[in-house]
């Protein structure tokens, strides 16, 4: 019985021995993952992304359709070897959105959003330019294929935001790249981007140019919008176009790209057979050699018979897709650079609006200019006998035929580019016919939203088909 | 800490009964054996109160001069000893006969309690069962013989994950499995999958990948003496949150006393054949009935070609091979073990080694594990017994890649043309030798291409006992679970596609896991009164739990054929640290009226580092009745000898979380944009993480009713055990999908509950006993309805496995759980008729519900026939109903390779004609029709019932006057088989109990898995 005096005090003791242990528990403090990180972090690859997965339709995992090859596919300028109905022949579904959603909210607008913030509270300003006009850029392309889009109550958290007019959403777009240029005014502060920045290198100038660069894109896309006249936004687009880029050496061209692994071009890896295959479109094909446009070897690789040879877009795969031709090197190889807006679309902005303002004669050298701008960036000499004779085919432009001319060659300049599918809005050029075996009735005019807000946040929006317009492609 | 307190109090009111006696009367209470039964309880006949035998069996205890004692102990008959005039008293237990009901089983922390007591469900498995069923993987020897348990061999890889869920699933997207215990200590069960490489996720690993091992597949069955299923949550509430999808408690062997050491030995030799998968055998590569000849540098991937028995090339036949049979071969099985036990006064001792070696029917897999066991036991003091023991095991698995990812052989053996000569593999050049781009030659992946996992695991546990008086003993157990997992994945740069994309690469991935769990438990049992027995256990616990998974992926191959990753041009590194922790209080009361009405009441209050910090401890508890009818019938005359209704209710907390789930943090950027790795250009990079964390989380609840009857008729020859369960989970620890445009994408949240419902019924008999012959026979039923709930608000379906393109594994709002979604046929939504296009082509049409994963019900047979050293045994399988999604058919049939699209006649598919609206009556070829519905998820949906000969296995044990002569005790020769048969009316593979998930929550679909096979085994055991 004495025993038991001792035991119990004893195994009590124990027992509350244990108790005391709120630090115990207290293990849940992260130890893989930083609570903050500097801005430097956060710009790599914001920017990445904008490139990677934006402008170069990069696939993310368990992905398969991107807004960038969506875009190609619906101009006509790449097609999917594959059994119909796939996504060139319009299949586009709203969980195929989600990624891009994901990419476009979670990992581009979201932390640009930190960034700004950040940069913004500490006045380390330069980071705070580069984030909006990223921001503006992103903004820009989402409701350009979407229309309506969540921003003003969107991002933080934010669990059911109601969706921005398109209307609302460009006059965002204006006032985030002003806020931008006059940011670039201010005392950069004691922390700047440079080797961070793989888009410009930190040089500041040219995030100014690229900006008002984008304020010409988006004046030029609101040509036909319902209470917009194409003469007034010409007009603006020439004033913002005045300060953005000056030459090719301006433009905003992703060129870090390389062959090492982990550090390729998205196109080198859109076009891996097992990603598709994806081939080039017979239209976009046949309309380079119906023109002889010396362009032609250096956009696409022959196929295996030899020559050039596009797909029919929904019809039977071919066994063996090497018997298309694919889409060339200097956009498709490793380290290829990708473009986010080139110095040769500000040139065919100019052309356009200057042909809204001044008509064709005013605007034929223009439109010279931007077609050489391209023969130049893809390396071919704009005086040598092919660039000249091809220049020669096309011009002089007329009041008839100058929009369907400057439209098919920024389609050819703009190679791969979201901007196709918003000129081809605009104008209906160049002239699309409906592929074989479509999935909808006509051509769509913009993208479903995703299936992940369908469920999460629904919106009157939502209920619109691919085949509806947005707000400023006014029929 | 109130509930402290009021233990204090009840131990001090025990304490206080003592009693006064007038001689003293000193034994042993030992087994037939001559082991000390501890424990035991010693009464004077007609007086209150008692003692209990210590642990060496020894007790003390004043007694009148003419008294009687009663010996009782669980698991033996009760004995009377009328006291004569010594004072000594030696007592030999005879072991419960049939006719008295005291099987006893082992329950929640290892206590060891009478069946007959129990209130709730339990079913124990013994140790020779597990080893005769002749399994690698522990998990896969319950198929078929447990009720309330599904069991799911996940492919036919050696080493390959087995799935066990008891009674349905508890959680929507967090861990369905039970809690594995070994001798009192929690062990892991985890999967750690293939090698992610590319960030992709363990979800899109496993479907391009494979999947692994679960980690219990490390327990040698050679080592168990019991395996208990506690299934409800009043079985498991004494363990805690960890148990509460049910719990499979391991008991190991320990020596019994003789005069020398019991040397037993086991060997085994199986031969292993595929199960192949049904394909055509008519027709050669080609499409539109036109031959291309992949043999001679012409590519297709398809087999609509052209007959091939009539078709020349350049005048002469062209040959027919068997993609398979030249893939697969022929797997072996080596299992070897021994073993020595024994036990003297004051010790007993266990040693075991076993080694099982599989090669899998496909080359270069195999899985080899080494097992070294010791226990040891000894009474320190009178009163202290000391048990320490450990279990080291060695495990190497070579895998090759399985599912969807272009490195997987199966692709190009499934899919490959019976035209197509698959040697040599490789072209002049070194490139591969393919009948079609885009893929890798099956046998040159075998080559180039390899994932190895070494295991090296330790599972030491020490238990000290102290039986401070006879009705109050203490015990501390302390034990741990460490383990390190070396995984490496090589692949060459002339892969074309693989996991690093063209470049070549290796990854090493090391996993280290270390979990620590304390126990101190104290024990009380007394009889209060002459009717009333009541015992209380009380205790707290500690656990810990540390692990890291260390990554290195090294991408660029610069030296062929070598795959070190010094040599690659470029690594990025990943750790991943995890640390979780938990503290437990708990108490269990039961009381025992007339052996007639019992008690039960368990309580646990929880402390959980993974919940928010102001809501981590979290109480809950179970109560529990059983009422022995039979007590109060007239012994004698009725059939019925024993019946038993019990009741019970439970409400159990549950942490079903993983550490760090609180906050929101920056996470490396490397997998957001398609290919890119950080640092990128000596840049890092990080991104706010697309899963919102979230401050308040709190614990699941998990409420359960359960009832049951449990009736023995004639002597116990007939026995039945019914139970019927009903529980329902709330606040569900979910990572839920959110509105992209908040800038997340999932957020932690609790939210969902689901509700299973199910009855398990278990029917045993011996129809014939006799001297020479005897026929056992078992029959289990188990059927569940399981259901969702609700999920959180905004959301009306969840993903927890699967494909692209939105289909996939889902949970859906007042669904079973494990829904199969994708795209349907385009459907006249008032005829539900198929629409076709103007050539008679079905459509795709939207995504909606296509099956469900959920079985029927589940339903087992053994039954065992021994005629004297002879003995006979089979057991079945069945389980009924319940879809999978056959991704291989999704593939196959645009290839025309499977045996459906041996017929090629025209079809005309009945349905509607889009454009007019009238009767379609254009036919299609069968390539087309095979090519376009392979792109319909719903096509592919298959019925997985199936009827499996799990076991046939006969032993015969030489007759003692035939070895007399002979150094050995025993002698058994043992001829078994496994999967003999499969009976599956309704799937087109090969094998339906396949998971591309491996044990994972996403099960139901298949995809380019290594086939099952059927076994033939040899064995032999002798014991010295």
């Amino acid at each position: 019985m004495k025993k038991i005096i001792y035991i119990l005090p004893l195994s009590l003791i124990a027992l509350l021995g244990t108790t005391g242990c709120k630090k115990y528990l207290d293990v849940n403090k992260d130890p893989n993952n930083p609570g903050d990180v500097q801005e430097s972090l956060l710009l790599v690859p914001t920017e990445m992304a904008v490139s990677t997965d934006l402008a170069g339709g990069g696939l993310t995992i368990g992905n398969f359709t991107t807004i960038a090859q969506t875009t190609a596919y619906w101009t006509q300028q790449i097609a999917l070897n594959q059994l119909p109905p796939q996504t060139d022949e319009y299949r586009v579904r709203p969980d195929d959105m989600d990624q891009q959603f994901l990419a476009i909210y979670s990992t581009i607008l979201q932390n640009l959003r930190v960034l700004n913030n950040k940069a913004v509270g500490q006045g380390h300003h330069a980071y705070g330019v580069i984030a909006k006009v990223l921001t503006a850029y992103t903004l820009g392309i989402t409701t350009d294929m979407f229309g309506d889009v969540p921003y003003s109550q969107a991002l933080d958290g934010a669990l059911h935001p109601t969706y921005d007019k398109q209307e609302d959403v460009y006059k965002t777009l204006q006032s985030i790249l002003d806020s931008a240029i006059a940011e670039n005014a201010l005392d950069p502060g004691p922390i700047a981007p440079s080797s961070d920045d793989f888009l410009y290198g930190g040089v500041m100038t040219k995030w100014e140019k690229f900006a008002y660069s984008l304020k010409a894109r988006f004046y030029i896309h609101l040509t036909k919008a319902p209470g917009y006249t194409a003469a007034t936004q010409a007009g603006l687009a020439l004033a913002a176009l005045q300060n953005g880029f000056s030459s090719k050496d301006d433009e905003a061209s992703f060129a870090v790209y390389s062959s090492a692994p982990g550090q390729e071009s998205p196109w080198s890896q859109n076009v891996i057979p097992g990603n598709g295959p994806i081939v080039l479109a017979t239209t976009f094909v046949d309309f380079l050699k119906a023109s002889n446009d010396p362009r032609l070897p250096i956009m696409a690789t022959k196929g295996s018979g030899g020559n050039y040879l596009g797909r029919i877009i929904g019809t039977v795969p071919a066994p063996d897709p090497a018997v298309y031709s694919g889409v060339g090197d200097f956009y498709a190889a490793p380290q290829a650079a990708q473009s986010l807006m080139s110095y040769s679309e500000l040139e065919f902005i100019k052309a356009e609006a200057t042909f809204i303002q001044s008509g064709a004669a005013a605007a034929n050298p223009v439109y010279v200019a931007a077609i050489n701008s391209h023969m130049d960036e893809l390396g071919i000499n704009p005086t040598s006998a092919a660039a000249v004779a091809y220049v020669a085919s096309r011009t002089p432009i007329t009041s008839g035929n100058a929009m369907q001319r400057m439209m098919e060659d920024k389609w050819i300049a703009n190679f791969l580019s979201i901007e196709n599918f918003n000129d081809w809005r605009r104008t209906g050029f160049p002239v699309l016919t409906i592929v074989q075996n479509p999935y909808v009735p006509t051509i769509p005019r913009r993208f479903p939203y995703p299936l992940a807000e369908l469920t999460s946040n629904p919106q009157p929006q939502q209920a619109l088909k691919i085949t509806d317009r947005v707000w400023w492609d006014a029929p | 800490m109130r509930k402290t307190l009021s233990v204090i109090t009840m131990l001090l009111l025990i304490t206080a009964l003592a009693t006064a006696q007038n001689r003293e009367i000193t034994g042993k209470v030992s087994d037939s054996t001559g082991n000390a039964v501890s424990g035991a309880t010693i009464k004077i006949k007609g007086l209150k109160g008692g003692v209990s035998a210590s642990v060496d069996g020894a007790f003390r205890i004043s007694a009148p001069q003419n008294g009687t004692l009663v010996i009782s102990a669980v698991g033996f008959e009760t004995q009377e000893v009328r006291l004569g005039a010594g004072s000594t008293i030696d007592v030999q237990m005879r072991t419960a006969g049939s006719r008295v009901l005291n099987e006893v089983v082992v329950t929640a922390l290892g206590i060891k309690r009478e069946k007959r007591e129990l209130t709730y469900s339990t079913q124990e498995l013994k140790g020779e069962t597990l080893v005769a069923a002749k399994t690698d993987n522990l998990v896969n020897s319950l198929a078929g013989k447990v009720s309330g348990v599904q069991i799911s061999n996940s492919t036919g890889m050696p080493g390959s994950s087995s799935r066990i869920v008891i009674r349905g699933a508890t959680s929507l997207v967090g861990d369905n499995q039970p809690l594995f215990i070994v001798d009192g200590i929690p062990i892991d069960n985890s999967e750690a999958g293939a090698i992610d490489a590319t960030g992709g996720g363990p979800d899109n690993t496993a479907l391009s990948q494979g999947s692994g091992s679960n980690r219990a597949i490390d327990i040698d069955p050679n080592i168990i003496e019991t395996m208990t299923v506690l299934k409800g949550a009043a079985a498991t509430a004494l363990y805690g949150s960890a148990a509460a999808r049910g719990a499979i408690i391991i008991t190991t062997k320990m020596g019994i006393k003789s005069s020398k050491p019991q040397v037993s030995l086991s060997s085994s030799y199986s031969w292993n054949t595929p199960y192949y998968m049904p394909f055509q055998d008519k027709y050669a590569q080609g499409t539109g009935g036109k031959y291309v000849d992949g043999n001679n540098g012409q590519f297709a991937s398809t087999s609509w070609g052209p007959l091939i028995d009539t078709l020349r090339v350049n005048g002469q036949p062209v040959k027919k091979y068997n993609p398979q049979k030249l893939f697969f071969r022929t797997g072996h099985t080596t299992d070897n073990n021994i073993s020595v036990s024994g036990a003297g006064d004051k010790s007993r001792y266990m040693i075991s080694y076993s080694y099982l070696k599989t090669d899998g029917i496909m080359p270069h897999t195999d899985f080899a594990r080494h097992s070294v066991f010791g226990k040891f036991s000894n009474q320190i003091t009178d009163k202290i017994t000391a048990t320490v023991q450990i279990n080291y095991i060695s495990s190497v698995n070579n895998r090759v890649e399985e599912g969807n990812g272009l490195t997987s052989p199966l692709w190009t053996v499934f899919a490959a043309p019976i035209s197509w000569n698959p040697f040599p593999t490789t072209n002049p050049d070194g490139t591969q030798r393919l009948y079609r781009v885009g893929r890798n030659n099956p046998y040159f992946l075998l080559d180039n291409t390899g994932f190895v996992s070494t295991v090296n695991r330790f599972l030491p546990v020490a238990t000290l006992v102290y039986n401070a008086t006879p009705w109050l003993s203490i015990t501390e157990r302390i034990g741990a679970d460490i383990y390190t997992d070396q995984s490496t994945y090589h692949e060459s740069n002339l892969v074309n596609l693989g996991v690093f994309n063209n470049n070549g690469g290796v990854t090493n991935r090391t996993q280290t896991f270390r979990q620590f769990n304390n126990d101190l438990i104290v024990e009380l049992h007394k009889n209060l009164t002459d009717d009333l027995f009541g015992s209380l256990t009380v205790g707290t616990n500690l656990f810990s739990q540390n692990s890291e998974f260390y990554q290195q992926i090294g991408i660029g191959q610069t030296v062929a054929d070598f795959y070190n990753i010094s040599s690659m041009s470029s690594t990025t590194s990943s750790d991943i640290l995890s640390k979780y922790r938990k503290v437990g209080y708990y108490a269990q009361a039961n009381l025992e009226y007339k052996k007639m009405l019992n008690l039960a009441l368990t309580g646990r209050y929880d402390g959980s580092s993974v919940l928010a910090s102001n809501k981590n401890y979290y109480p809950y508890g179970s109560a529990a009745l059983g009422f022995i009818f039979t007590e109060l019938m007239p012994s004698g005359g009725s059939p019925l000898s024993f019946g038993k209704i019990r009741a019970s209710y439970s409400a159990v907390g549950n942490d079903n979380l993983s550490p760090y789930s609180l906050t929101t943090q920056f996470i490396n950027a490397t997998g957001t944009a398609n290919n890119i790795s950080y640092p990128y250009n000596g840049q890092a990079a990080f991104l706010l993480a697309n899963v919102l964390g979230n401050s308040t989380l709190k614990n699941e609840s998990l409420k359960e009713y359960e009832g049951g009857l449990e009736l023995k008729f004639l002597k116990n020859r007939l026995s039945f055990e019914g139970s019927y369960f009903y529980r329902k989970t709330t606040d569900l620890l979910t990572p839920t999908p959110i509105n992209p445009s908040s800038g997340f994408f999932k957020y932690n949240l609790n939210a969902g509950s689901m509700q299973d419902k199910g009855i398990e019924l278990l029917l045993s008999g011996t129809p014939i006993k006799n001297r020479n012959f005897t026929w056992e026979v078992s029959a289990n039923f188990t059927r569940i309805r399981n259901k969702v709930l609700k999920l959180a608000t905004g959301v009306d379906k969840l993903q927890f496995g699967g494909f692209g393109g939105g289909g996939g594994v889902y949970a859906f709002t007042g669904l079973p759980y494990g829904v199969l979604y994708g795209s349907k046929y385009l459907r006249d939504s008032a005829t539900n008729k198929i629409i076709v296009d103007d050539n008679g082509i079905p459509q795709v049409g939207a995504n909606g519900i296509i099956g469900s994963t959920q079985p029927d019900f589940l339903a087992g047979l053994s039954n065992t026939f021994t005629y004297k050293g002879l003995s006979f045994s089979f057991v079945f399988d069945w389980k009924q109903g319940g879809d999978i999604y056959n991704l291989d058919d999704h593939y196959n049939w645009f290839y025309g390779t499977p045996k459906a699209t041996a017929n090629r006649n025209p079809i005309t598919v009945p349905g509607i004609v889009q454009s007019t609206g009238k009767a379609n009556t254009t036919p299609i070829t069968a390539q087309t029709w095979f090519q376009t519905v392979s792109n319909i998820d719903e096509a592919v949906i298959e019925n997985s019932t199936y009827i499996k000969l799990r076991s046939v296995s006969l032993s015969y044990t030489l007759a003692q006057s035939t070895i007399k002569s002979l150094p050995f005790k025993s002698i058994t020769v043992n001829l078994s088989g496994n999967n003999l048969w499969i009976y599956k009316p309704h799937f087109t593979g090969s094998d339906p109990e396949v998971s591309i998930s491996g044990s994972g929550n996403g099960q139901g679909v298949t995809n380019y898995l290594t086939p099952t096979t059927r076994n033939f085994i040899l064995g032999l055991r002798v014991a010295f």
